[in-house]
């Protein structure tokens, strides 16, 4: 039934009108954190012999246990460097991001009532839901390219274009995988709490 | 013309039965009035026919289609005002009522405009920082402002204060003046009674009282407690006079609307010292319609509020 989805557009807007600073401040500071950390990691280990240094230490139970199984050690660059060590942590801030967002625009807004309102009037059973996953999925394209493309523009040597949008590409894809677990998780769970809880469980678990 | 029929719409949450072959019906042009106790399924009733629950049995129509399949058509001819009004804490009252207008598709900005100095609500203000009563205004002038054929109205007054209660009844007498259908759900008799020209009462999931104001009049009765000089003589077999109690030195009694101008004479001639009379409440009515005599109002103690 094309019906369910009546009104989309409009209540896409309407998120977008409430998160019109949040998802912004999230957006600009993983992209910052991002691109500050590349450019700490050239002014840390500036040389050759310096970087190898480090990824002789990676090479420690204690390190792993953080970073996980080093890769790229052999020839530690700066690229290799920010997907080793700053893939992951940047990939949980972006998960924690749109779970974070899902919940809120459909099981807190839910319970809340305000969906209520909505469905009360001309639009889609499933308009609400369909527009937040869409909001997230923009959200997490855009994310994706600024982060890739910031990354290329600091023209570090061992970051080439398609490296660096590779790296965006892949927090937006966690972005998105988690917005959709988020979005499951609103549907089954009783209230706003078990969806978080569901949603941070299955983030703890795979990664 | 029937605007919103139901029949046998049951409704189970699991081994709950929320509604029980709940059957109703609303004409174009008519108020309705849907009124019982908390819990006894009127919210859940106006769920389903707003689409937003499945009922697990029976039928709900509005104008002639499918409460659930149709939803999104049906909706575009309806205004809902939940009792419970929440909206966006950041986005200001103005942006909610644009928002509302939007998503129906149908505006009358002027009428908007004079709902909202009727109601006396700033526009500008965030949601957040709205009172409840603020909120329900919110929702009221959105759905008042629309061109709707039938208002949905679920405890609308909860939270507005007395002047804003009369202007929302204002509000109903002219959608009705102008061929528009309202259902009005409400545990508030005295609002129910001005405005409605027919009544269902729930209770339980069941409806187990409707027809017009008049049909129901021997619900509503008021109550009085006297205070005499001389004892009332043969007040037993006065026309219209039930639940007579004697309370310390003043006697209680509830009396038929209709019949009060008689009974008022015939206490007179025994001296009244004091007076007071009270509409029973919503729930004293309930509780003499299930105890087929019962009702122990305390007159004065409250009344209908």
């Amino acid at each position: 039934m094309p019906n369910q989805y009546h009104n989309t557009g409009k209540i896409a807007r309407l998120i977008l009108r409430q998160d019109r600073m949040r998802i912004p401040l999230w957006i600009i500071a993983i992209t910052l954190v991002t691109l500050i950390t590349a450019l700490a990691f050239l002014g840390l280990y500036a040389t050759d012999q310096e970087r190898q240094a480090i990824a002789e230490t990676m090479n420690n139970p204690a390190m792993i246990a953080m970073v996980g199984p080093g890769y790229g050690l052999d020839n530690y660059t700066v690229g290799a460097m920010m997907a080793h060590q700053m893939l992951l942590f940047s990939a949980i801030v972006v998960a924690i991001m749109s779970i974070l967002l899902v919940t809120r625009h459909t099981r807190v807004d839910e319970e809340d009532g305000r969906i209520e309102m909505i469905l009360a009037l001309p639009a889609g059973r499933l308009s609400n839901l369909s527009a937040v996953t869409g909001v997230l999925i923009g959200t997490n394209l855009l994310l994706a390219l600024l982060v890739g493309l910031g990354l290329y523009a600091l023209a570090i040597e061992s970051m080439d274009l398609v490296g660096s949008l590779l790296y965006g590409a892949a927090l937006g894809a966690t972005g998105i995988f988690f917005a959709a677990v988020t979005a499951l998780f609103a549907q089954l769970s009783g209230n706003s709490r078990g969806t978080l809880g569901f949603s941070f469980m299955i983030l703890g678990l795979l990664i | 013309m029937t605007v919103l029929m139901t029949s046998k719409l049951t409704k189970r949450f699991g081994k709950f039965t929320a509604l029980d072959g709940v059957n109703m019906e609303v004409n174009k042009g008519e108020v309705y009035g849907f009124i019982g106790p908390n819990g006894a399924g009127k919210s859940t009733t106006i769920r389903v026919l707003l689409g937003i629950l499945k009922a697990s049995e029976g039928e709900a129509t509005i104008f002639g289609k499918d409460a659930w399949n149709d939803a999104v058509e049906i909706h575009k001819q309806i205004a809902f005002v939940p009792g419970d009004v929440n909206l966006w804490p950041n986005l200001t009252g103005g942006e909610v009522i644009d928002l509302f207008v939007k998503l129906r598709g149908s505006n009358n900005k002027n009428r908007r405009e004079e709902l909202i100095q009727k109601f006396d609500l700033d526009p500008s203000k965030k949601c957040g920082t709205y009172s409840k009563g603020n909120r329900q205004k919110v929702a009221l002038i959105s759905a008042f402002s629309s061109e709707a054929e039938l208002y949905i109205l679920d405890e609308p007054t909860s939270g507005l204060d007395p002047l804003m209660e009369r202007i929302f009844q204002e509000c109903v007498s002219e959608a009705k003046v102008a061929g528009k259908s309202v259902l009005l759900s409400s545990h508030i008799l005295s609002e129910v009674e001005k405005l409605c020209d027919r009544i269902g009462i729930i209770r339980q999931g069941k409806i187990i009282e409707t027809g017009t104001l008049k049909e129901l009049r021997h619900l509503t009765r008021t109550s009085l407690l006297v205070e005499t000089i001389e004892p009332i003589a043969a007040l037993n077999d006065l026309k219209g006079v039930h639940d007579i109690q004697e309370q310390e030195q003043a006697l209680s009694l509830q009396v038929d609307a209709e019949e009060l101008s008689n009974v008022i004479k015939h206490i007179s001639k025994f001296g009244v010292i004091k007076l007071e009379s009270a509409p029973p409440t919503l729930e004293d009515l309930f509780m003499r319609h299930y105890k087929g005599t019962g009702g122990t109002s305390t007159v004065g103690a409250g009344g209908a509020s």
